[in-house]
């Protein structure tokens, strides 16, 4: 990240009080929060200098962050923030970091809404909720292209997050919440994906023989009435093969008389026909309790798009908070697991 | 039983197949309460007794339980197999069910049944209606006898799905109506390639609100038809009558499409081929509907099978030339 760019310059000249008043906002919460909040009873434990990237710390000016997609890339972690430009559209940047907490963003978006050409009529506001997926020696991103026709789930390929090639739709609207699986099963394509029905929400799987043409759609899991993901789920992250089957992360939503509560979950799918749900969180691995996941431009919100599993198998959950912010919590695979086997079949 | 409508209609050998959308509520009433069918395991039928206010009505159709937000349909359809020889008169209908509500994505019943024959098989795309939200599933038959169910092709929302008679470049083709929840305009006919039917992508917007923009929402009627012109497919378009006292009516139009590259309309019907007007069209379980789901052409004349206010079968002949005539010189706005 280059901070010496005159237009950051510029930025700060104009918005410098704003900025620092932020910063200092900033701290003030984190000073507030330390020791003060009970969050022993969450599966993820939050990294305690979250929240890691906030709109103030961007080489350029943007109204928010919503979330981010992950991956591990040699020995960098590689996070595709989904961001709300001062337009009201979202793009996609690329953020870097050794360490897995402090990290450098691009100014340029990899991926920006298109306004000509053949792509622009799906995504002329926005292309956001990344979802990244090293799958046969490349890196494949699943995201939301938003365009007046609604959300249509469209996937794109890079090798270094520096440019990435768009390989266009893969869904009709309404779809959302698209991840491939990191290999095939059984010789197909598969990914997990949330079709958008108004009312609710399930999660579904699909199949594909060349990453274009999908069907074979099958329903995974859907919304349990009287559990914290009573309302509508989503897939959050990509699958990651473990001995058990498929682990991944995934959003559950509940409604409520102060609106929609966001929280996060962890699933495991069957290795060899992912339709079959092997186990289910009875309770949220993640929770907003924090004042930075109660407020900000959609209140009371986890959710992600990506975490990444170390060598150790320890995991980085990297996940976007109240829209307005990028948090990381730490895990293991078997605690996780663990967490989704005490709940046996009983949802 | 509430109504016989929405037909699936092809030719095939020489005989004209009807696949009947049969739709039934509960026979039983209870004074207060509504009955919301669901079809069970080994598809058992039962129903939901609901206080009248423990929902909101919609419609004749359905309702809102007022305790999830959801939606429930007030009838359970299945398709039932007619046959006829002259295309008019019906031979036989089957006495039992060609196809009844089976599994999770069909709990609330089976819709709206679409017939393309393709290679000499029979492909038939129907609406399956769930909890899970309303998709479109396919199932193919070579002897309206044996029938193959091929699972869903098109998730929730999604309905009024078509399959052209060929392939084109070697695709098959489909044009299908989605219609999420997230929209930002009306449900609008798109069209989608496939390899082998059970795989769907490249999805276009087809024809949009641009095209009628006084349309509440537009859908696929009967599969596509070749003629000299291009693919002609009739279908539908839902708008606020000023003759109908303000209610929605179902009317009847049609669009030609290029025969090589079908994502491209070449004419635009601008205006309505058929608008409710007899009593059968104007009067039923729900009226001012005609929802055209069959298009034969015999001998220049093109029989146009279709529900009548979701609740009669009926069927229009007009000579293709002129259908055809009538799109393609339809008054530019």
């Amino acid at each position: 990240m280059n901070r010496n760019r005159p237009i950051l310059e510029r930025n700060s000249l104009v918005e410098s009080t704003n900025v620092e008043e932020a910063r200092k906002q900033r701290e003030a919460i984190r000073e507030s929060l330390r020791g003060e909040f009970s969050v022993g009873s969450d599966v993820v434990v939050r990294y305690e200098e979250n929240p890691i990237i906030l709109y103030d710390a961007l080489p350029f000016r943007c109204s928010d962050i919503l979330n981010a997609g992950a991956v591990r890339v040699g020995d960098e972690y590689v996070l595709l923030l989904t961001i709300e430009r001062m337009e009201g559209n979202f793009a996609l940047y690329t953020a870097r970091s050794k360490d897995g907490y402090s990290f450098a963003i691009n100014e340029r978006p990899l991926l920006a809404p298109m306004h000509e050409g053949q792509w622009a009529i799906y995504e002329g506001m926005g292309v956001l909720d990344a979802r990244i997926t090293y799958l046969e020696d490349t890196y494949y991103i699943t995201y939301d292209a938003l365009g007046r026709h609604g959300h249509c789930l469209a996937l794109a390929r890079t090798d270094d997050f520096e440019s990435a090639l768009r390989l266009g739709t893969i869904s009709e609207p309404d779809n959302k919440s698209g991840a491939l699986f990191p290999k095939r099963i059984n010789g197909r394509y598969v990914r997990l994906e949330r079709p958008w029905t108004g009312d609710s929400g399930s999660i579904w799987v699909a199949y594909s023989d060349d990453l274009v043409y999908w069907g074979g759609y099958e329903i995974v899991m859907t919304p349990r009435e009287g559990f914290w993901d009573a309302s509508r789920i989503a897939p959050a992250t990509p699958p990651v093969e473990i001995d058990k089957g498929w682990l991944f992360i995934y959003g559950g939503i509940k409604d409520t008389s102060g609106g929609p509560l966001f929280r996060l979950g962890a699933a495991i799918l069957d290795k060899d026909n992912p339709a079959n749900l092997l186990a289910r969180t009875n309770v949220p691995i993640l929770t907003p309790r924090m004042p930075y996941e109660r407020v900000g431009d959609v209140p009371n919100m986890v959710y992600s798009c990506g975490a990444i599993v170390e060598d150790n198998q320890d995991i980085k959950l990297y996940y976007g908070a109240a829209d307005s912010c990028i948090c990381v919590g730490t895990s293991t695979v078997s605690k996780i697991v663990e967490a989704c086997m005490e709940s046996g079949r009983e949802y | 039983m509430v109504g016989v409508f929405n037909p699936g209609a092809v030719a095939f050998g020489d005989k004209v197949y009807l696949l009947l959308r049969v739709a039934e509520a509960a026979r039983e009433h209870r004074p207060g309460f509504v009955a919301l069918p669901r079809s069970g395991a080994a598809g058992r039928v039962t129903f939901d007794w609901l206080r009248e206010d423990e929902v909101d009505v919609i419609d004749s159709r359905m309702v809102t339980v007022k305790a999830t937000g959801r939606l429930r349909l007030t009838n359970l359809s299945h398709l039932r197999l007619a046959v006829s020889t002259d295309g008019l008169a019906l031979n036989r209908i089957e006495p039992a069910p060609f196809l009844a509500p089976e599994g999770g994505n069909e709990s609330f019943g089976i819709e709206d049944p679409r017939i393309t024959v393709i290679d000499g098989r029979a492909w038939m795309t129907y609406v399956a209606v769930s909890e899970r939200g309303i998709a479109t599933a396919l199932a193919s038959t070579d002897d309206f006898q044996r029938i193959e169910r091929r699972g869903i092709i098109f998730q929730p929302e999604n309905k009024d799905v078509v399959l052209f008679p060929e392939r084109v470049d070697g695709d098959y083709v489909a044009i299908h109506r989605p219609s999420g929840g997230a929209r930002f305009g009306i449900p609008e006919m798109w069209i989608a390639r496939s390899p082998d039917l059970i795989h769907w992508g490249r999805h276009r917007p087809l024809v949009t609100e641009e095209h009628w923009p006084d349309a509440i929402r537009l859908g696929a009627g009967a599969p596509p038809v070749r003629t000299e012109d291009g693919w002609l497919v009739i279908y539908h378009g839902v708008r606020k009558s000023q003759r109908h006292d303000g209610c929605p009516i179902y009317f009847t139009t049609g669009m030609i499409l290029d025969l090589e590259r079908p994502e491209r309309v070449l004419y635009h019907g601008r205006t309505p081929l058929l608008e409710p007007e007899l009593a059968h069209e104007r009067e039923g379980f729900f009226p001012n509907v005609i929802f055209v789901t069959g298009c034969v052409v015999r001998d220049g004349q093109v029989y146009l099978y279709h529900g009548a206010a979701d609740t009669v079968t009926a069927v229009v002949s007009l000579p293709l030339d002129e259908v055809v005539d009538c799109i393609k010189h339809a008054p530019k706005e």
